[in-house]
């Protein structure tokens, strides 16, 4: 019986502050909205250039007379080394299938050339890409190996500061936005159970202890906390919806291949969290934001 | 029983000003209806704060039926603003509920299951008059409809004191008339009545017992007094 007051004043209060609670509804939708997307993008940002700096690997081209068992020594020796994390062989059919996918639509334009022209090749991964030069630099078995490459020395060093750079900026925008959503919807909160400071005091006078008063507003506020958090996760899922598939596209035309059931995996516990992050939004606001006019 | 007694107690907001009251010692009995009368400032709002404990006084003892209420914990407060009903001159009803509810809400407060609150509220409302308006909202009632939704709030749950400070200060005579009869008639029932007011008509009609203050000290305190001040 109880519980059932609280829920209704709570409920009556939420209808007939209206104004309030839409401003409060709107500040919690758009900034969990802009948390979400923000998550979003830095996850698969993150992918991307995870990958990127995979692809800093050496590639080591066979030639089409080496014997298989010298490659294989070759590639037990490979592996042994401390720095490196993998070593895969392509064979030369593989190596055709790979530039045919590459190019996708038109690999017409490859019917044309006669036989197999793609060597076989190693590719190698490092643990630790910076050691690239130098791993290189090692290999030497001139019966199999027909050349060594790897990214120029530069190049990768300029694309690890971009990484880090972009990882950093990340972090920081990361923790600015939450920072500045906790202001935005902690104002908004507080402003609300401004307007009605002198509904608490008159409570309080005509004794009310402090818990009474606090529990419609805490469920007060997490109605609102959810219904920002179900607008937010409403049009976030509106967007995964309609631009997944420009998603996808736009990264096979970047080359880069993103785990995007992994993502989309994730994509419910994301909106979960969001909803969560309502409640507790909605409940701590108010808690923190009455407690100066409960001292009555 | 002496429903409140008041020991030699001083308030004082700001040190530079002097106090708001000093020396006060009042002992009112189970029953009584006691008018405080005095110009504005002379401290009767702030003895009215300090019975139920929205404020503490700088100095001195306060007992509400016999309890000490200076030293009582805090989680006590509820219950001692249980037992006092309060009406206020501006009349401090919740605007966003109607006439019902506010007075409802002093029940639920207490916890009375819905059963209780739906025989008592409509009692209480039509003693005050106001069995026609109970779901108007304070916005939709005049000041003097928006006094009686607050007495009534004030007495619902049968407190055993009632303080009143300017119950009329916002109302024009006649209806000012009708409060304080409504005052003496829940002072009828056994509840002592205390009301702060500055309405010298209302205090030389009804004969009650006057405690003047003056620059927060009690200057006289006369039973079936008058107003006694050229204002």
């Amino acid at each position: 019986m109880r519980i059932k007051f609280f829920i209704n004043e709570a409920l009556v209060n939420f209808k007939r502050n209206w104004l309030m609670s839409i401003a409060s509804i709107s500040t919690v939708a758009i900034s969990l909205f802009t948390i979400g997307l923000f998550i979003i993008v830095s996850f698969i940002l993150n992918n991307v250039i995870t990958q990127q700096e995979k692809k800093v690997e050496i590639v080591v081209y066979l030639k089409d007379e080496a014997l298989s068992k010298k490659i294989g020594e070759l590639e037990k020796q490979i592996i042994s080394w401390s720095e490196v994390e993998s070593v895969d062989y392509v064979s030369k059919d593989e190596a055709l299938k790979r530039l045919r996918e590459w190019y996708g639509e038109e690999s017409s334009v490859l019917e044309n050339i006669p036989g197999n022209p793609l060597p076989a090749s190693l590719e190698i991964g490092l643990k630790l890409p910076e050691a690239v030069k130098e791993v290189a630099s090692r290999i030497k078995m001139p019966e199999v190996v027909d050349e060594v490459r790897y990214g120029e020395e530069q190049t990768v060093e300029k694309l690890f500061a971009v990484t880090r750079g972009i990882r950093w900026a990340g972090i920081i925008f990361g923790i600015l936005l939450c920072f500045d959503s906790l202001v935005l919807i902690s104002n908004t909160i507080r402003l609300a159970i401004f307007a009605r400071r002198k509904e608490v005091s008159i409570m309080k006078l005509v004794g009310a202890t402090n818990w009474f008063v606090r529990l419609p507003f805490m469920l007060e506020g997490i109605i609102q906390g959810v219904l920002g958090a179900l607008v937010a996760v409403f049009i976030l899922y509106f967007i995964k919806v309609t631009s997944s598939q420009y998603l996808i596209n736009f990264l096979r035309w970047l080359r880069v291949t993103v785990n995007l059931n992994h993502l989309f995996s994730q994509f419910y516990l994301l909106l979960g969290i969001l909803i969560l992050a309502g409640i507790l939004i909605g409940a701590l606001g108010s808690l923190i934001s009455l407690k100066r006019f409960l001292k009555i | 029983m002496k429903m409140i007694k008041t020991v030699n107690i001083a308030k004082i907001y700001d040190p530079l000003q002097g106090p708001a009251l000093e020396d006060i010692n009042i002992e009112v009995e189970q029953g009584e209806f006691v008018f405080l009368v005095g110009p504005s400032g002379c401290g009767k709002t702030t003895f009215i704060k300090l019975l139920i404990r929205e404020l503490l006084p700088t100095r001195g003892e306060i007992y509400i039926s016999n309890q000490d209420i200076v030293k009582m914990r805090p989680s006590r407060i509820p219950n001692l603003r249980r037992s006092i009903g309060c009406v206020f001159q501006d009349f401090k009803l919740l605007p966003n509920k109607t006439a019902y509810e506010n007075v409802a809400f002093a029940l639920q407060v207490i916890g009375h299951p819905d059963r209780v609150v739906r025989a008592q509220v409509p009692e209480v409302l039509s003693l005050v008059g106001l069995e026609d308006r109970m779901d108007s909202y304070p916005h939709e009632l005049s000041g003097g409809e928006q006094q009686r939704v607050s007495i009534a709030r004030a007495f619902v749950n049968r407190p055993p004191l009632l303080l009143a400070d300017e119950p009329t200060g916002n109302l024009d005579p006649s209806t000012s008339m009708g409060i304080m009869s409504i005052l003496e008639k829940i002072n009828k029932t056994g509840t002592t009545v205390l009301a702060a007011t500055h309405d010298r008509e209302i205090v030389d009609s009804l004969r009650k017992r006057v405690i003047a203050l003056e620059g927060g000290r009690t200057v006289r305190d006369q039973d079936r007094g008058v107003y006694g001040y050229e204002d």
